[in-house]
């Protein structure tokens, strides 16, 4: 026995008054109930997060990396950015509460981008023995 | 898997009728996702350059007095990206302001996030101006091209949407984007908040992470 729920209501196409048939899968509904955008206010809360975390960002970029040594230094930026990064495509970019497959879309890229990063490093780490030698020094 | 036959258009009901689709999300704005995602990868292999490279020029630039710390003007740049920071709130809210059908109020943010860019866009041909006058080129090192062809690329994107910006805002002012359309709005803020988040990276491996 099929498991397939039919729903047909035609909706009237605008040329010839006939109608149109998709077909959609539960999760492609699930979507929709959660597609609502936030509220202005919400909008501006965040923005004053992100204004505080770069401000954050900036003072620490002026701490000397002699006094908590410089791994920790970039450590805590990276944190930041990515901090600021996840707040603009969760909230306005609407990726919280957009479709998954959106979401999915997007992450082939952000994945795909460190991996490409790794790879080459990797890459020439490998190929080149001369790699960690500084380059381009005149005498 | 259970499907379920549905009517087009009511099936997908976030999206407004008349924007096409066969997968339940309209097409542009899955057009814009994807396209987003490959701008992942191609800011992506610029900023591995840079970072793979990084440091590795120190001596030459030492040698010439290039040094990234001595040239950067770090509160400048913060000023600017500050600026780009809040066009993103201006682009978001001017979304808000189409999607309850707020045409003035979509002008003033929309006419906002287009002055914040070109503000950030002065901003960076301001310190190109300066990096250049104090001798840093193109050619200089691994830091010279790493630098001016990723802020460059990320400046040329920024440059398209203030005009996308503008364009939007006079088809508002002839009275030919109308709440019904409000994707159109969406999509360009897709794109400008893709810029921003990209400055966001490179704000921070570029200019406060120390170079060497």
């Amino acid at each position: 026995m099929s498991d397939t729920t039919e729903v047909a209501e035609l909706e009237p196409s605008a040329d010839d008054g006939g109608g149109e048939l998709v077909v959609a899968d539960e999760g492609t509904i699930e979507h929709h109930e959660a597609h609502g955008h936030p509220e202005p206010r919400q909008y501006v809360l965040i923005a004053v997060v992100l204004v505080i975390v770069t401000a954050v960002e900036v003072a620490v970029s002026y701490i000397s990396s002699d006094t908590i040594g410089p791994n920790w230094i970039i450590l805590v930026l990276a944190s930041m950015a990515i901090i600021k990064f996840a707040l603009v495509v969760s909230w306005y970019m609407h990726l919280k509460t957009d479709r998954r497959i959106l979401r999915r879309f997007f992450l082939v890229g952000l994945i795909g981008a460190p991996l490409l990063y790794l790879i080459i490093a990797l890459a020439l780490r490998a190929l080149n023995k001369n790699y960690n030698e500084p380059t381009g020094v005149t005498p | 898997m259970s499907t379920a036959l549905v009517p087009a258009g009511q099936a997908h009901g976030a999206h407004p009728p008349g924007h096409d689709t066969n997968t339940g999300i309209s097409h542009v704005k899955l057009g814009i996702w994807a396209f987003l995602s490959s701008e992942c990868l191609f800011f992506g292999a610029f900023i591995s350059t840079y970072l793979i490279y990084r440091g590795r020029d120190h001596a030459l630039l030492e040698q010439e007095g290039l040094l990234p710390e001595k040239i950067f003007d770090i509160p400048f740049t913060s000023a600017t990206s500050f600026i780009l920071l809040m066009s993103s709130l201006t682009m978001v809210l001017a979304l808000a302001a189409i999607q309850r059908d707020d045409m003035r109020g979509l002008r003033i943010w929309l006419g906002a996030t287009a002055l914040f860019g070109l503000t950030f866009i002065s901003g960076q041909v301001y310190e190109f101006t300066n990096f250049y006058r104090e001798g840093l080129r193109l050619q200089t090192g691994v830091f010279g091209p790493t630098f001016f062809v990723m802020t460059g690329l990320h400046g040329a994107h920024v440059t398209v949407g203030i005009f996308w910006l503008l364009q939007l805002y006079f088809r508002s002012l002839q009275g030919k984007l109308t709440s019904a359309q409000s994707e159109a709005v969406e999509v360009a803020g897709l794109y400008w908040h893709f810029v921003d988040i990209v400055w966001i990276v490179i704000f921070t491996a570029i200019y406060l992470v120390p170079y060497n």
